[in-house]
C-alpha cells in the first residue's frame, strides 16, 4: 500500500513537471517574464539532449545579445551542464564550441569569462591565441590580465611562459604578478625566479607562499634548504615561517632534521615566542621529529 | 641559407606563424622542394622550439595540407598515419585524413588507421578550416575531423570493406554525419565480402615502415652516454654503462604531463604488458625494461614511481623508471629523440621504443605508431640470442688465441735453446741454412734476449691459462723446459737444451687443449 502511494506520488510529481518542449518554449519566449524563463532554463539541460532543435533554440537565446542577461546566463549554464553528458552531447559539440568562440567576444563580461573558461578547459587553440594576444597587446584583451593568466594556466602546454616571465619582471599589478608566478610553477626552468621571490623579504606574502609551493613542485630540495633558513631567521615574516614549517613538517625526513641541530633549536624558539599560527606549526613539527 | 626562402637557418627557425605559413605555401608549390618541406615534420625541428602545443599542431597540420596540394611525398606517409593513429586534436586529424586522399592510390591498409582516427576523435571533434592557415571557423562549416575521415573512407571505396562491421556500430554522430556514415556502410561498394580482413595490428602499406634496425657492427656505440647518470623511481643513482650493458633492454620515452592518453600513458601501460610477457617466458631477469622521462626536471623519483604504479609497471633492479640528473641533452642526441620543448616543457613528441643490445647500443627502434608488445618482445629476444651467440664465439676465439700464443712460445724456446752464442756459431748456422739463403742474415746478438723474453712470456701465458683451467701440469712441463733451456744455454749442455725444447713444446700443447 505504502509502495503504491509513493509510486502514485512520483507519477503525480512527474506529470506536474513541464515537458521538454514546454520548457524550451518558455525559455525562448520573449513575452514570458524573465524570472519564469530563468526558472525554466534550469530544466533545459536535460531537454536539449532530447532533440537537436531544442539545443539550437537554447543556443540562439545565448547568442542573442538583445536578450536579458539573466536569461542568457541561465541558458548558457544549462548548455554547460548538458555538455557533461559527453556521449549524448557529442552531436552538439561542434556547434557548442563555435558558440563558445563567438561568446568569447561577447559584450557581456560574465558571458565572455564563462565562454573563455570553458574553452580554456578544452585547451582550445582559439581561446589561447586570443588570451595571449590580450596579454601582449592590452587593447585586444578580452578579460583582465590576471584572469587571462588563470585561464591560460589550464593548459601547461600553452605558449605563455615567456609572457609570464615578462609580467613577473614588470607586473602591471600585484595580482598579475601573483597569477604569473602561479602559472610559471609548471615551468621547471623557472626555479631561480621562485627562489628569488621566496627569499625576498620585501615581496608580498602571497607571492612568497606561491613561490614556496612552486618550488615544492619543481625543486623540492631547494625549498627545504631555503625553508630551513627562513625558519631559523628571527626577522622573518610569521606567515612565511608557518608556510615553511608546514613544508618541512610534511616533507622533511628524520635524517634531514637530525642533520640540522640549529633548525630544531630555531623551531623550539618559535614555539615559545611565535604567534598562534607559527606556534601551532612549530608544535606539530617538534611532535613529529624531535619529541 | 635556403635558396628558395632567402633566409638563414636561424631566421627560418624564428619565423612568426604567419610568415611560416607563407614559407610553407611557397615551398610546397615547387615539387623539387617536397622532401625539404617534409623535414619540417620532424618533431625535433628547431622551428618548433619555444612554441605552444596548439601552435605546433597548426604548423604541422598546415604542412600536411600544403604537401597534399601537390603530389604527397611517399616519405611523409608515415606522418599521416601517425596523426590518424594517435592524434586527439581535430585539426591534426582532419588535415591528415584530407591529405591521405591526395595519395595516388588508395590502399586497404589505410582503413584500420581511419577507423582508429574515428574512434580517437569522438568527443573531441570541432569545426575546422583547411583553407587558410590558423583560421578558426565562426560558422558551421562543412568540414571537421569526422567529416574528413568519412570522405576518405568514401575515397577508399571497396578497399574499406575490412572496417565495415565496425563502422555499422558507430552512432551518436551529428545527423548529417550519421547519414553519411549510414550511406557508406549500406552502399553496394561497401558490401565487398571478398575483402580479406586486415590485421589491425599495425600492418603498413608497402614502402612505409615504423621499424628501423641496425646490424651488429653498424650500431653507434654508447660511449657518448656511458657516463650519463640516471635516478630511478626509488632515488637510486646509476650510470648508463652499468644499467644498459650485460643484456638487452627495451627502452621507451615518456613524461608524466603528457595529455595524450594514446601516447605516454599507453606506452607505459604497454611496457607493463611487455614485462608480463617476459615474466611468462621466464626472461624477466635476462631482458630489462626501462622508461626514461623527457621531462627530468619535473618528473622526480616520487612522480615516476606513482606514474608507473598507476599503470602496473613493475619496478626492480631490471625494470626502472628513470630521469637524468645532469642534463637530458646527451641522451636526446644519442637516441635522436623526436621531441621538442617550450622552455622545459615538452610541446610535441612521437612514440618511440628502442631495443638496446647487450653492449647498450641501439639495435632497433619503433617510431611514431602504436607498437605491438609481442613484436617488441621478439626483437628483444633476438638481441638475447645474439648476445649468447657472441659469447660462444668469443670463447672459441679466446681458445684459438690461447692456442696460437701457446704455439709461438715453444718456437721462441726453441730459438733460445739453439741461438748461436757468437759470430762463429752464427756463421756455422748461416752455412747450414745457406741453401735457403739465410746465410745473408748478419749476426744479431740482440735477438737472443728477445727470444728469452718471448719464452718467459710464453711461460706466463701458459701459467695464466692453466690457472683458468685449474690443470697445472702443462705449466710444470713448460717451466721445466725453460729451466733446462737456460741451463743448456749457459753451461753449453746441448742435451739439456734439446730436452728443454721438447718439454716446452709438450707443456704448451697440453695447456692449449680444451679443458674437460
Amino acid at each position: 500500500m505504502a509502495k503504491r502511494k509513493s509510486a502514485k506520488k512520483q507519477t503525480v510529481k512527474k506529470s506536474s513537471q513541464p515537458s521538454p518542449a514546454k520548457l524550451i518554449s518558455t525559455v525562448t519566449n520573449d513575452a514570458v517574464p524573465e524570472q519564469e524563463r530563468v526558472q525554466a532554463s534550469r530544466g533545459a539541460s536535460a531537454a536539449v539532449l532530447k532533440d537537436e532543435a531544442y539545443f539550437k533554440k537554447t543556443m540562439e537565446v545565448v547568442l542573442d545579445q538583445s536578450q536579458p542577461a539573466s536569461v542568457r546566463h541561465a541558458c548558457l549554464q544549462a548548455l554547460e551542464v548538458a555538455s557533461f553528458q559527453t556521449i549524448k552531447f557529442e552531436k552538439y559539440r561542434k556547434d557548442y564550441i563555435l558558440m563558445m568562440r563567438k561568446l568569447a567576444r561577447d559584450s557581456d563580461p560574465e558571458i565572455r569569462f564563462s565562454a573563455l573558461n570553458t574553452l580554456s578547459c578544452e585547451k582550445d587553440g582559439y581561446a589561447q591565441k586570443r588570451l595571449l594576444d590580450g596579454l601582449k597587446t592590452p587593447d585586444k584583451a578580452l578579460v583582465e590580465p590576471e584572469v587571462a593568466l588563470q585561464l591560460l594556466g589550464n593548459d601547461v602546454h600553452a605558449e605563455v611562459y615567456s609572457v609570464a616571465r615578462e609580467l613577473v619582471k614588470k607586473p602591471p599589478s600585484e595580482q598579475v604578478k601573483t597569477e604569473a608566478l602561479k602559472l610559471l610553477a609548471a615551468d621547471s626552468s623557472a626555479s631561480k625566479i621562485f627562489e628569488k621571490v621566496l627569499l625576498d623579504k620585501s615581496e608580498n606574502t602571497e607571492n612568497r607562499q606561491v613561490s614556496a609551493a612552486a618550488l615544492h613542485s619543481i625543486k623540492p630540495k631547494s625549498l627545504y634548504k631555503h625553508a630551513a633558513s627562513i625558519v631559523k631567521d628571527n626577522s622573518e615574516n610569521d606567515e612565511i615561517q608557518a608556510t615553511c614549517l608546514t613544508a618541512l613538517g610534511n616533507f622533511f625526513s628524520d635524517q634531514d632534521v637530525k642533520a640540522d641541530a640549529d633548525l630544531v633549536k630555531g623551531i623550539q624558539t618559535l614555539k615559545k615566542k611565535g604567534k598562534t599560527q607559527v606556534k601551532k606549526q612549530a608544535t606539530q613539527f617538534l611532535k613529529k621529529f624531535a619529541e | 641559407m635556403n635558396e628558395l626562402t632567402g633566409l638563414t637557418t636561424v631566421e627560418l627557425d624564428s619565423l612568426s606563424e604567419e610568415a611560416f605559413a607563407e614559407f610553407v605555401d611557397r615551398t610546397a608549390q615547387d615539387p623539387a622542394q617536397q622532401e625539404f618541406l617534409t623535414e619540417f615534420l620532424r618533431e625535433d625541428h628547431p622551428v618548433y622550439r619555444e612554441r605552444g602545443t596548439a601552435a605546433v599542431i597548426r604548423m604541422r597540420g598546415w604542412i600536411l595540407i600544403s604537401l597534399a596540394k601537390q603530389q604527397f611525398p611517399p616519405s611523409a606517409v608515415l606522418y599521416l598515419l601517425e596523426e590518424l593513429d594517435t592524434a586527439i586534436h581535430a585539426y591534426a586529424v582532419a588535415a591528415a585524413a584530407c591529405a591521405l586522399r591526395s595519395l595516388p592510390k588508395p590502399d586497404q591498409l589505410y582503413a584500420p588507421f581511419l577507423l582508429r582516427a574515428l574512434t580517437n576523435i569522438r568527443y573531441h571533434d570541432e569545426s575546422v578550416s583547411l583553407e587558410a592557415y590558423g583560421e578558426y571557423p565562426d560558422e558551421s562549416t562543412d568540414t571537421c575531423a569526422v567529416g574528413e575521415i568519412l570522405k576518405t573512407i568514401r575515397w577508399l571505396g571497396p578497399l574499406a570493406g575490412s572496417i565495415q562491421s565496425e563502422l555499422r556500430n558507430v552512432n551518436g554522430l551529428s545527423i548529417s554525419e550519421q547519414k553519411e556514415l549510414d550511406h557508406l556502410v549500406s552502399s553496394p561498394q561497401a558490401a565487398d565480402q571478398d575483402t580479406p580482413p586486415v590485421d589491425d595490428c599495425c600492418q603498413l602499406p608497402a614502402g612505409v615502415s615504423n621499424l628501423f634496425t641496425w646490424m651488429r657492427g653498424t650500431r653507434a656505440d654508447c660511449t657518448p652516454v656511458e657516463q650519463t647518470v640516471f635516478e630511478d623511481q626509488s632515488g637510486n643513482l646509476i650510470r648508463y654503462g652499468e644499467l644498459f650493458t650485460g643484456g638487452p633492454t627495451v627502452v621507451v620515452f615518456f613524461y608524466t604531463r603528457c595529455d595524450n592518453p594514446l601516447k605516454c600513458s599507453l606506452t607505459i601501460t604497454k611496457l607493463a604488458h611487455v614485462q608480463k610477457e617476459l615474466e611468462r617466458r621466464g626472461l624477466a631477469s635476462q631482458i630489462r625494461t626501462a622508461a626514461i622521462t623527457y621531462d627530468p626536471e619535473y618528473d622526480h623519483a616520487q612522480r615516476l614511481a606513482q606514474y608507473g604504479k598507476e599503470r602496473n609497471f613493475q619496478t626492480g633492479a631490471q625494470h626502472r623508471l628513470l630521469r637524468t640528473v645532469e642534463g637530458f641533452e646527451p641522451i636526446k642526441k644519442h637516441f635522436k629523440l623526436g621531441v621538442n620543448y617550450t622552455r622545459a616543457l615538452v610541446n610535441r613528441h612521437r612514440i618511440e621504443v628502442f631495443i638496446l643490445d647487450s653492449a647498450g647500443a641501439i639495435a632497433a627502434s619503433f617510431e611514431r605508431l602504436r607498437w605491438d608488445e609481442a613484436e617488441i618482445v621478439e626483437k628483444a629476444v633476438e638481441m638475447l640470442h645474439e648476445a649468447e651467440t657472441c659469447a660462444k664465439k668469443t670463447d672459441s676465439t679466446s681458445v684459438f688465441q690461447n692456442r696460437v700464443f701457446s704455439a709461438i712460445g715453444p718456437f721462441a724456446a726453441l730459438g733460445a735453446a739453439f741461438f748461436p752464442k757468437c759470430p762463429f756459431c752464427w756463421a756455422a748456422y748461416a752455412s747450414l741454412f745457406g741453401v735457403v739463403g739465410l746465410e745473408q742474415i748478419p749476426f744479431s746478438p740482440w735477438l737472443y734476449p728477445v727470444l728469452i723474453l718471448v719464452m718467459l712470456i710464453n711461460l706466463l701465458s701458459v701459467w695464466l691459462r692453466c690457472q683458468s683451467t685449474k690443470k697445472m701440469y702443462g705449466f710444470y712441463f713448460v717451466f721445466a723446459g725453460a729451466v733446462a733451456i737456460l741451463a743448456g744455454s749457459f753451461w753449453n749442455l746441448p742435451l739439456a737444451a734439446t730436452s728443454g725444447v721438447i718439454s716446452t713444446f709438450a707443456g704448451s700443447l697440453i695447456s692449449a687443449l680444451k679443458p674437460d
